[in-house]
């Protein structure tokens, strides 16, 4: 149960570090940088 | 990006445990802290004003553009927080104070003349990017503005059914909170709009180190 529950907040983690990569901007008005790997 | 601290902690956690890159894992971290840290000090900021139905209107209709448009950013998380409950609550203060009923034609009015100083402010500067995230691709520039076009669009259309539908005049003012969010957003995508917050953002550092 916990190695599924930590799993799922990884993925939903991943998932909206990529929806904000994909975005302009986050939804308020602090925006961090970017990591590395997304750098191009 | 923070090496230290609860954030990273947890990222390194995850990524031991389920394989992901940590720096990925701490970057969304970092974004549902700043959310969470952002409503919440605009929910006290406005419950005590007892406006918090006016600020989260204006608030939310700023935050989903915001996400496909960009505009200028505080340089710390604290600060955003602390600009964002400001700015919000003090627009939720002015419509519940001062909102005078108005018809569906002035209403329309209104909203025809903010749609098209949008849809300017969109043409020219959408996506409005910043320094930790520049926009370089030309692809996510045009389906950013696309997006940000549609939504205002489909959002000018909805608000301007609510309003006609509405009952009373608390949902009417909930509208114009939001059409407040609005306006507020698309100047946050103009070169003045930077300033301001730059302003706000420098004004708050010197507070916060005691000039």
């Amino acid at each position: 149960m916990r190695k599924i529950f930590v799993s799922l907040l990884a993925s939903i983690l991943t998932v909206l570090a990529f929806a904000n990569i994909a975005a302009a901007s986050g939804n308020c008005g602090y925006q961090p940088e970017i990591p590395s790997r997304f750098k191009s | 990006m923070e090496k230290k601290g609860i954030l990273s902690k947890l990222a390194r956690f995850l990524a031991h445990e389920t394989g992901k890159d940590q720096e990925v894992l701490l970057y969304a971290l970092l974004l549902v802290k700043t959310s969470i840290l952002s409503y919440t000090l605009l929910f006290l900021f406005s419950w005590v004003l007892g406006v918090w139905q006016w600020a989260f209107a204006a608030a939310l209709t700023a935050a989903i553009f915001r996400v496909f448009s960009g505009g200028a950013h505080a340089s710390h998380p604290i600060r955003c927080s602390i600009i964002g409950a400001t700015v919000f609550t003090t627009v939720g203060a002015l419509v519940a104070t001062f909102y005078i009923p108005v018809g569906n034609y002035q209403f329309g009015m209104i909203l025809l003349v903010v749609f098209v100083i949008s849809s300017v402010i969109f043409y020219i500067y959408v996506p409005a990017d910043t320094p930790g995230k520049p926009i370089t691709s030309q692809v996510q520039r045009t389906y950013l503005r696309i997006i940000s076009y549609s939504l205002l669009v489909v959002w000018s259309a909805a608000v301007y059914f609510l309003f006609i539908s509405a009952r009373d005049v608390f949902a009417e003012s909930l509208i114009i909170a939001s059409l407040g969010g609005l306006c507020w957003q698309v100047f946050t995508l103009t070169p003045p709009g930077y300033l301001v917050f730059d302003r706000f953002d420098t004004f708050l550092k010197l507070l916060w180190k005691g000039g």
